[in-house]
């Protein structure tokens, strides 16, 4: 993965960002920081693709998916509902099913 | 064919006499290949990396190995992080992080938290680690922070190697 990849992870997922001595974004759902992950700065750094799919929780499809178009946030969230990892949403409205 | 060339001094404790007093080795034993100061070497065969030539000499064993490839001194496989983490956090206990190298970077990752820090060499990986820690631990203990259930597990394993000082 690259720079770009990273940047579209956190604007789809609606990280939250901090610029320290790296770049650190938290997925906050609810008001709960549920998952993190983090990348150097410079545009040249090599981003560990594996460790990062492994702090938000995801499989190497999922993963992809993410990046590419297939997976949205609300297919994101639903996923870590399905790990327990945060509360399931309520289904009050139909939502966009990820394929 | 490879050759390497052995000055034929053997010296040793059990060489040397009383001051003033010298000692004259006897000429090594001249080879089938070659003179006492050139040793031949065997061709380096296609599967073998590693060559082991003994040479004895009036008692004295020389072992040379030939390497392919010069040794790396990083670890291979995990290194213990025991490196500062600022002024206010210390380590309680070392943290096992396993090494690999991907696009000619060192990686470097704690499996129990799925925490990793990257560099151009170990010792700038283990500095980023450090500083990732650091970032990590003021953000779990931070005041109103709510944490998700791994962040908790995260927060409490994290606890047993960083404590405040």
């Amino acid at each position: 993965m690259n720079l770009r990849d990273f940047d579209i992870i956190e604007n789809k997922l609606g990280l939250q960002t901090r610029d320290a001595k790296h770049h650190y974004a938290w997925f906050v759902y609810n008001g709960v920081t549920v998952a993190r992950t983090m990348r150097s700065h410079g545009n040249r750094k090599f981003l560990p693709e594996h460790s990062i799919r492994k702090q938000l929780h995801l499989t190497s499809d999922q993963f992809a998916e993410l990046i590419g178009c297939n997976l949205k946030l609300d297919g994101y969230i639903k996923i870590l509902a399905d790990k327990g990892l945060i509360a399931k949403p309520e289904p009050t409205k139909p939502t966009e099913a990820s394929s | 064919m490879a050759t390497a060339e052995i000055a034929p001094v053997v010296s040793s404790p059990a060489t040397q006499g009383p001051p003033g007093v010298s000692t004259t080795l006897p000429e090594p034993e001249v080879r089938e290949h070659g003179s006492p100061q050139e040793i031949v070497l065997p061709a380096m065969l296609p599967d073998k990396t590693t060559i082991e030539i003994a040479v004895e000499a009036k008692g004295a064993k020389l072992s040379v190995t030939l390497l392919d490839k010069i040794p790396s001194a990083r670890p291979e496989k995990v290194v213990l992080f025991a490196g500062g983490l600022g002024p206010n956090l210390r380590l309680l206990k070392a943290i096992p992080l396993e090494v690999s190298v991907e696009e000619e970077q060192i990686v470097l990752t704690w499996a129990e938290t799925n925490d990793f820090a990257c560099g151009d060499n170990t010792g700038e990986a283990l500095e980023h680690f450090g500083q990732s820690i650091r970032e990590l631990y003021e953000h779990l203990h931070a005041h109103g922070v709510a944490l998700g259930v791994d962040l908790l597990r995260v927060r409490d394993v994290l606890d047993r190697y960083v404590t405040r000082k």
